[in-house]
């Protein structure tokens, strides 16, 4: 059990507690906004895991839930862009968690593992995962065009 | 007026290609002449698609 392992661990129990609070318990727009901050922390969690095991191939898995954890909210925004007008979620704190999360953990690898194209990979997830959750966010309050969401 | 939108297509392709190729390089774990062939010819076939999907969504 190494840091790195001790950090995912503490990462998927503070994320999942409002992640599950907020799908279980809250109204339609903050349940899938809840769904969005889960699919970043099962991101960040296999990255630190990645490190944690030594298993540079983990990474991909990482790439993928953060090219697709957006997409999917995205999907959602569009199939329910009738209830969410009516009841906008607030995101922002969602948003700015993920991104004060983030920062340092994508930091933290890079140093570990030095310059190369794996820390180049890195920063591609974390930057996949900030810009994917700020457009999900948008579009989940309606901050792109309403015309261009439901029609 | 043809030959400069001729231009303007091939130069957007190549800055697709180019920017796709490096991501294929980035992304993949080791570097050898194959992968770089395979890479190239993906990236050139990704970046026709995406020529014609942004000229599909510019509607020109």
């Amino acid at each position: 059990m190494n840091v790195w392992l001790v950090t995912a661990s503490v990462l998927l129990v503070a994320g999942f507690v409002p992640v599950v609070w907020g799908v279980a318990t809250g109204p339609l727009g903050r349940g899938v906004a809840a769904q969005n901050l889960g699919t970043s922390v099962v991101c960040l969690a296999i990255l630190l895991l990645s490190q944690g095991y030594d298993r540079p191939s983990y990474v991909d898995v990482a790439l993928v839930v953060a090219v697709l954890g957006p997409v999917g909210t995205l999907v959602y925004a569009r199939l329910l862009a009738d209830e969410l007008q009516d009841d906008p979620p607030h995101t922002r704190l969602f948003t700015v968690s993920v991104v004060c999360v983030t920062v340092p953990v994508v930091v933290a690898l890079c140093l570990a593992g030095g310059p190369g194209r794996a820390a180049a990979k890195l920063v591609l997830v974390g930057v996949l995962l900030v810009v994917g959750n700020v457009i999900a966010s948008r579009a989940l309050t309606g901050g792109f065009s309403r015309s261009e969401v439901t029609r | 007026m043809t030959g400069k939108r001729t231009a303007t297509l091939i130069a957007e392709l190549l800055v697709w290609w180019f920017s796709l190729s490096v991501l294929w390089l980035v992304l993949i774990s080791t570097v050898d002449a194959l992968e770089v062939l395979a890479g190239a010819v993906c990236a050139l076939l990704a970046a026709v698609l995406a020529v014609a999907a942004r000229r599909a969504v510019t509607g020109r």
